[in-house]
């Protein structure tokens, strides 16, 4: 898909988002808005690859679960999730406000954080034994980065040399509770160095810049495992929910709905 | 095929096996070392991976590798893997029904100088409590070959808690292991069962054998497959037994003691059930002095049992 649509996407699916949980009540708006550009370059930039019989992504694992929307909506674009499935959220029906291994097109069940990498690097290590050329990509939350078991990925990765995994992380900086540093160790360039991973930061919502830069990690020589810190605006797109502790889960007034659908023409253009 | 003598190695040398004919077969480690496991790395250094210790990202690993396809087997002290890694076990193995093999040492008082951190006494329970898992719990090197090379290539999670060192063979190479539990010395003269299992099944063995007389013939069940518990076969045997005394080298609450009470016919029978106060105790020595503390050593389990049965 060229640019120009992938980036007509990034508005489209904003507002399939916000229409979704405004007609379920209530969802996870803020960190669905920060990374659904990440989750459109890596799908619409043609670097996740199904398998076909399974009806399964092969090599994405959204690890930040309370985003399952975002990739709901892109899972739905691509024609693996119905459309009537995907309106009825949360109101009967096999999805949720977090993924599972169950619903077409997604393989790993997240909800509980931290979790994610490890399985990723799991399947990184499964393609070196299979001689198999993929790469596995793994979208993980800042805030998702004080888990513990995060830190125990990323040791081990750094020290096999794991060449075939990349992670990108939305910094969008905010909590539940509270903001965060921007000069949070997490985040921290020189700490994911000293693990032994190659880093690249960039703009998340800068569509051609994420896939540039998958791209070049794609097919790069650096041995190493890769990370992408991404600084994303929680709730981007909406006026009031951008970088707004209480935009992370919430629901919508008619008022407040409508004033969203507003921004969002704004946003697009 | 010669069983190894040393029940871990009797383990890992059916795994070695398993990892010559399944090439998807791979083992990872929490940097916990047993001598059969050092020929596997050796033999098979590109399925061997020690990971370091970090037990939750040992059980997210092997979920990757389970869901591109590997039959995995990861490594530790059952604590570190049950009670630590519990929610990456529930969520990614149990919930996801992945075919990972669970591999820990330390069932009950294994480690018997090292202190509650080593002492498994909670993990069978808790373990019980997890959706789709499969719990084996080693007897002898018999049953423990058999869970390697037979069990351990079924598909879905499972949990081997594997003894250390050598036992006496309770079980022998005819044995019927498909049930998942032995039995010995019942017919129907028999009053009196004991069911247990591991380590304490050896001592429980000698207790019944010792007790048993013209009067009150005692038999004995090993139950090595501890989940799904095989229990209307089980309770076949039981049909007509007037006492049933289930020992056990885990804390009394939620474990199979408890279990097997709620499954029974209280109206036929009188029930012991004998395991481990739920009591956190700083008390150090080698595994019959930490019995005797505990009063599941074979003296206190004869006068427990005896006074049961008023013999």
């Amino acid at each position: 898909m060229d640019l120009k649509n992938i980036v007509s996407k990034s508005y489209e699916l904003r507002k399939k988002i916000i229409d979704i949980i405004y007609k379920s009540g209530k969802g996870h708006f803020g960190g669905a808005l920060s990374c659904i550009d990440l989750i459109l370059a890596l799908y619409y930039g043609g670097f996740i690859f199904f398998n076909k019989i399974a009806n399964k992504n092969s090599n994405f694992i959204l690890s930040k679960g309370h985003a399952a929307i975002a990739l709901y909506v892109v899972l739905n674009d691509l024609g693996l999730i119905e459309d009537n499935v995907l309106s009825n959220m949360n109101q009967g029906s096999i999805i949720g406000e977090h993924p599972d291994h169950q619903v077409p097109g997604i393989d790993v069940i997240a909800g509980s954080l931290g979790h994610g990498l490890g399985i990723g690097i799991g399947r990184s290590v499964a393609n070196k034994l299979d001689n198999s050329s993929l790469i596995n990509y793994v979208l993980m939350g800042d805030g998702e980065c004080s888990e513990g078991s995060v830190w125990e990925a990323v040791n081990f990765a750094g020290k096999i040399k794991l060449n075939n995994i990349i992670t990108i992380i939305d910094n969008n900086g905010l909590g539940i509770l509270e903001q965060k540093s921007k000069l949070k160790p997490e985040t921290n360039k020189k700490v994911w160095e000293g693990f032994g991973w190659h880093v690249t930061d960039l703009d998340g919502h800068d569509i051609f810049s994420i896939i540039e830069s998958l791209n070049f990690l794609t097919t790069s020589n650096i041995d190493k495992p890769k990370v992408i810190i991404a600084n994303t605006l929680k709730g981007k797109g909406i006026s009031f929910m951008e970088d707004k502790l209480e935009w992370h889960h919430g629901s919508l007034s008619e008022e407040l709905y409508n004033q969203a659908i507003k921004d969002l023409e704004i946003y697009a253009n | 095929m010669q069983i190894e003598k040393d029940i871990r190695d009797s383990f890992f040398s059916g795994i070695y096996e398993v990892m010559k004919k399944d090439k998807n077969a791979v083992i990872l480690t929490a940097d916990h070392g047993a001598f059969y496991l050092t020929k596997i790395s050796n033999d098979f250094s590109d399925r061997y991976i020690n990971v370091g210790i970090s037990e939750q990202n040992m059980v997210n690993v092997a979920s990757g590798l389970a869901l591109n396809g590997k039959s995995v087997y990861i490594y530790s002290i059952n604590n570190f893997m049950i009670l630590r890694a519990l929610e990456q076990i529930n969520i990614n193995l149990c919930a996801m029904n992945l075919n990972v093999n669970i591999v820990g040492t330390g069932a009950g008082f294994t480690y018997s100088t090292d202190g509650f951190t080593h002492h498994g006494l909670q993990d069978m329970a808790i373990s019980m409590r997890l959706p789709n898992m499969q719990i084996y719990n080693s007897t002898d090197r018999i049953n423990t070959y058999y869970m390697a090379t037979q069990l351990s290539i079924k598909p879905g999670p499972k949990y081997f808690r594997i003894e250390k060192g050598t036992f006496d063979d309770i079980y022998t190479d005819e044995s019927k292991l498909t049930d998942g539990f032995g039995v010995f010395n019942l017919d129907k003269n028999t009053q009196t069962v004991i069911i247990s299992t591991g380590y304490l099944s050896h001592n429980s063995k000698k207790v019944a054998q010792d007790l048993s007389s013209k009067s009150n013939k005692i038999g004995f069940i090993d139950i090595f497959q501890i989940k799904p518990l095989n229990f209307s076969l089980i309770n076949k045997g039981l049909k007509n037994i007037k006492n049933i005394i289930v020992i056990e080298e885990n804390f009394y609450s939620g474990s199979l003691g408890e279990l097997i009470s709620s499954k029974l016919n209280k109206n036929n029978s009188r029930f012991l059930h004998i395991a481990v106060d739920e009591k956190i105790d700083f008390y150090y020595g080698n595994r019959d002095q930490i019995h005797k503390r505990n009063k599941i050593d074979i003296n206190s389990l004869k006068s427990k049992v005896s006074e049961f049965l008023i013999i």
